[in-house]
């Protein structure tokens, strides 16, 4: 993957930017679906991708290739987000309101996904979704990048640019926070147990 | 952090971000630790949930509008980038390909929309390109046929019409500057002799201002020529304005440079006493007339709205002489002939004028001889007016010289000239409009009235030789009574409509009141003109004469608009 994204830059700065839309097609749904969950907002979601997506094509001849494309891609998300943030102001961290922006929850296609059981896991996951939401931006972050991208911590510390250690006592800190927020859903589990 | 608690090393435990020894020690502590273990479980759980979570997809075409904001933003100068990358990016394939065209040929398109509105103003409008010579050099080739706008196009000719280009070329490459100097320029006209032309009906904006441009006559680019044209002046050179006739032109055409006041002033002060004649040429006189109206309203030169007396107006002996002209003259000849009558300081005049010919589209204008209202005899064939001044002639010089001094007087003495300037728009005879304007459909009955002073007369038809008059069929007799030149016809109308206005002046209470001291007996209009009241009147008279600046002495001005036809086209100035 690293090396196919290595030529695709390559290429794309050799002129044929059809290699830079390879890029965005590849990392799209991975960096918004990231960015929907760390910012709380579809809206702010696409606008900060775009922004990301527009500032690496600028700036592809800055890249060295000493981290993966993505990571480079996301940090100049996060800083994308941040300047939008301190733009607009509107930053809403509430993945509730993602929610309602998103539009219709995307369809549950798994085999379980009975009306009785299909409202549970919607109650889950709102639960889930307003404890996220909960969280600082600096915990909501490095948790979505580890349990959802499942990144490690160099890369999330790469990503963040902080060190290894901040992002191992970030993460820690925003399972702990997670796992107070959700005691309700995890005392009901050992009742139905 | 509300809940700091010392199993810290579960997350690393968790993520496998732990080194052998580290993961063997923390699974040794996690056996041993309930509540450890607990946590971990949860931890466990909570990505479970998170990953559990749906995910969410860009909205479709999301890589599309993100390709066009960096194909956008890099040509648009943003962050900088590979000069190779915004290079290629404009040969892109698809619909990119297709935009970034479309994109190209729009900022072309916009470029040459820029540049064109550049060269429009930079460039004078005397000076247009070659290309626009050969457009005229076509539609002088056109004919001009019916009322249709689209047909209703002058044809001047060919070489008329090259010779226009050429000169407005050369007017512009010898630096057209608008303030060079207050030099009236030479008449380069547009002698358009093509083609049966009537624009007698075309009345439409577009038709006008279609034929005004074609037919303009151009201000040419020496400094303070004068053609020796057919009606030349006795003293030659500006401002020497002889009393014998003859017009000298200040021609207009050039629309920047417009008519300025150094050009009409001296020729105001060179009529002194007497009143200026301005002849207007336009395509639609109703038009040009309407904007003098305004432009007249906006420097305060008030309308004259005192109506005049019925029984001065004797339509129907003007309605009779109009028809034994119509019948004479060849339908197809009828001109509109409006005359306006105006008092106002030489400064209002000149920019009026300067607006004038920037709003309307007068083709030339002609600073003619000033008229000297006295030595217009008045005929006896009895309209109201002439009958009125026969009286006036028992007890004064029985000049409409006078006469103006004395209606001037009684509107002063009305307390109408604390208003400042006036202006009476006036031809004799027929229906007078809703703003105080008399509109004269035909100025060649004005003639008949003339023709009563054989030595005007005379002068009149010395002046249709030197233009070289179109009607040489007619008699002299007929000639007498309707000088066909129509610049005649334009002399005629303008002394007509001073005369209405004089008499509109007439009708002011005192002067209807020293009619009827008049009509009480010669001895008693003696006693009036002998009366010491009257000699106030005489004292203000002269300071009138020469009071104020010369921008600010009061000055009569006739404008007469003619209306230019095909069959009667702008005399051509000679070289």
């Amino acid at each position: 993957m690293k090396t196919n994204d290595q030529h695709l830059i390559a290429e794309c700065l050799t002129g044929r930017t059809e290699a830079f839309g390879q890029l965005v097609v590849r990392y799209q749904n991975r960096l918004y679906n990231t960015l929907v969950h760390v910012l709380g907002s579809a809206d702010e979601a696409q606008d900060v991708a775009q922004d990301a997506f527009v500032h690496a094509f600028q700036k592809l001849h800055s890249f060295r290739g000493e981290s993966a494309f993505y990571s480079w891609l996301f940090r100049i998300a996060l800083n994308a987000a941040v300047t939008r943030k301190r733009k607009n102001k509107r930053m809403k961290a509430s993945l509730e309101a993602a929610k309602d922006a998103a539009g219709i929850e995307p369809p549950d296609e798994h085999p379980s996904a009975e009306p009785s059981h299909a409202l549970e896991q919607r109650e889950r996951q709102n639960l889930v979704r307003q404890a996220l939401s909960q969280l600082s931006e600096e915990f909501r972050t490095v948790l979505v990048l580890k349990e959802m991208e499942g990144l490690k911590y160099e890369e999330i510390a790469d990503m963040v640019e902080c060190p290894i250690g901040t992002v191992r006592s970030r993460i820690h800190r925003a399972r702990a926070e997670m796992r107070q927020k959700l005691e309700i859903l995890f005392r009901n589990d050992r009742l139905a147990e | 952090m509300t809940d700091h608690t010392p199993h810290d090393w579960l997350s690393p435990f968790l993520d496998g971000e732990m080194t052998a020894d580290e993961r063997a020690a923390a699974e040794r502590r996690l056996q041993d630790d309930a509540g450890a273990q607990c946590e971990f479980e949860q931890f466990r759980e909570i990505g479970n949930l998170l990953r559990a979570l749906p995910r969410h997809e860009p909205p479709a075409g999301f890589s599309t509008v993100v390709l066009s904001r960096c194909e956008r933003e890099s040509l648009l100068g943003g962050e900088p980038f590979d000069a190779r990358t915004v290079a290629a990016s404009r040969a892109n394939a698809g619909s990119r390909k297709t935009r970034s065209t479309a994109a190209i040929v729009a900022s072309i398109l916009a470029t040459a929309a820029m540049l064109f509105l550049l060269v429009q103003v930079v460039s004078p409008p005397g000076a247009p390109s070659r290309d626009a010579a050969k457009r005229r050099e076509s539609i002088a080739n056109e004919k001009l046929v019916g009322t249709d706008a689209g047909k209703d196009r002058a044809v001047p000719a060919k070489a008329s019409a090259q010779n226009f280009a050429e000169r407005r070329s050369d007017s512009a490459a010898t630096a057209p500057n608008p303030d060079a100097g207050a030099n009236p320029a030479v008449a380069a006209s547009t002698a358009a002799k093509s083609g049966p032309k009537d624009l007698s009906k075309s009345t439409g904006s577009a038709v006008t201002q279609s034929f005004a441009n074609r037919n303009r006559t151009v201000r040419s680019g020496g400094q303070g020529q004068r053609a020796p044209g057919p009606l030349r002046l006795g003293g030659g050179g500006r401002g020497a304005f002889g009393a014998t006739g003859g017009a000298a032109r200040f021609e207009m055409g050039d629309r920047e440079a417009g008519f300025r006041i150094g050009e009409v002033v001296p020729y105001l002060q060179v009529a002194g006493d007497r009143t200026a004649v301005i002849e207007v040429t336009v395509v639609d006189v109703n038009r040009a007339v309407g904007r003098l109206e305004v432009l007249l309203e906006r420097k305060l030169v008030k309308p004259l709205t005192r109506k005049p007396r019925q029984q001065f107006l004797n339509k129907s002996e003007l309605k009779s002489n109009l028809l034994s002209l119509k019948g004479a003259a060849d339908d197809k000849q009828k001109s509109e002939l409006i005359a306006v009558y105006v008092e106002s300081t030489q400064a209002q005049l000149a920019e009026v004028m300067r607006e004038l010919d920037r709003e309307t589209q007068s083709l030339h204008v002609s600073l003619r001889p000033p008229v000297a209202l006295g030595d217009v005899r008045l005929n006896a064939d009895g309209n109201g007016w002439a009958n009125l001044f026969r009286r006036d002639r028992r007890r004064s010089p029985q000049t409409l010289a006078e006469a103006a001094e004395f209606g001037r007087q009684a509107v002063t003495q009305s307390g109408k000239a604390n208003e400042g300037s006036r202006a009476g728009v006036a031809a004799p005879g027929l229906t007078r409009r809703s703003a105080g304007v008399t509109k004269d459909e035909a100025g060649k009955r004005k003639t008949v009235r003339l023709s009563a002073d054989k030595e005007n007369s005379k002068k009149n038809i010395d002046d249709k030789k030197d233009v070289g008059n179109q009607r040489k069929s007619l008699s002299d007799q007929e000639a007498n009574k309707k000088p066909a030149d129509p610049a005649a016809n334009s002399v005629a109308a303008a002394e007509a409509a001073a005369r209405s206005f004089q008499l509109r002046l007439k009708l002011s209470d005192q002067h209807a009141a020293r009619d009827e001291r008049d009509r009480n007996g010669q001895k008693e209009r003696f006693q009036s003109r002998t009366d010491p009241r009257r000699k106030p009147v005489r004292q203000a008279r002269e300071p009138a004469r020469s009071r104020g600046t010369a921008v600010s002495r009061p000055v009569q001005v006739i404008f007469v608009f003619r209306a230019t036809t095909p069959r009667e086209p702008v005399p051509a100035a000679r070289p």
